[in-house]
């Protein structure tokens, strides 16, 4: 199985697939956040996708 | 999707052992990072509504006539009204419907830098009537 770690690991080396992995696995949290008065924003949602990309490539990986 | 499915299925976190604390720091950076970048957003929305001229069906920005352009602030439209016509044409062009000075100079059949010096003049004399009351 593999581990959010793992998976953080080989979307930074430009792994599509498990970014887009790491992309579905928020997936609830984004749609939550794109609810905006009640009414679902597609852009915000698309915005929110992009963040998750950005915070990928951001995240650093502690050294435990 | 089969796939999509496998990947999801994780173990519950109880934050013990590396790969649930990193898990745990992940998340927590990403519900940082979405808070702000959904407040940004709707801080952005909500800023570009507030100025927006409303238009009638199928007319674009740009077609709307200067006029239709609602001034509520009582002192600016007393000092809007004191100016000149080519200059409030030139800073209503610029400021509320976003044309390039250029596009101006092109559209009034004038010189660039007259148009630019114009408007800056105009801004200027703006800016001191207000700052004056």
């Amino acid at each position: 199985m593999n581990t959010c770690k793992e998976m953080l690991v080989r979307a930074k080396a430009d792994g599509m697939d498990a970014a887009q992995a790491l992309v579905n696995m928020y997936r609830p949290l984004m749609i939550k956040a794109s609810f905006v008065d009640g009414r679902f924003d597609e852009d915000l949602y698309q915005e929110l996708q992009l963040t998750v990309l950005h915070c990928i490539d951001c995240f650093q990986l502690p050294n435990l | 999707m089969v796939e999509f499915e496998k990947t999801i299925m994780f173990p519950k976190n109880d934050n013990i052992g590396e790969i649930n604390i990193i898990q745990n720091q992940f998340t927590a950076y990403l519900v940082t990072a979405v808070r702000r970048r959904r407040k940004g957003y709707l801080e952005s929305k909500a800023k570009q509504e507030r100025y927006e001229i409303p238009l009638t069906a199928g007319e674009s920005r740009r077609d709307a006539p200067c006029e239709r352009v609602m001034i509520n602030h009582l002192h600016l439209q007393c000092v809007l009204e004191k100016l000149k016509k080519r200059e409030l044409r030139i800073l209503t062009m610029k400021v509320l419907k976003g044309y390039m000075l250029q596009e101006i100079a092109d559209e009034l059949n004038a010189n660039c830098d007259a148009i630019r010096s114009t408007y800056y003049r105009t801004l200027k004399r703006l800016k001191g009537e207000l700052e004056d009351k």
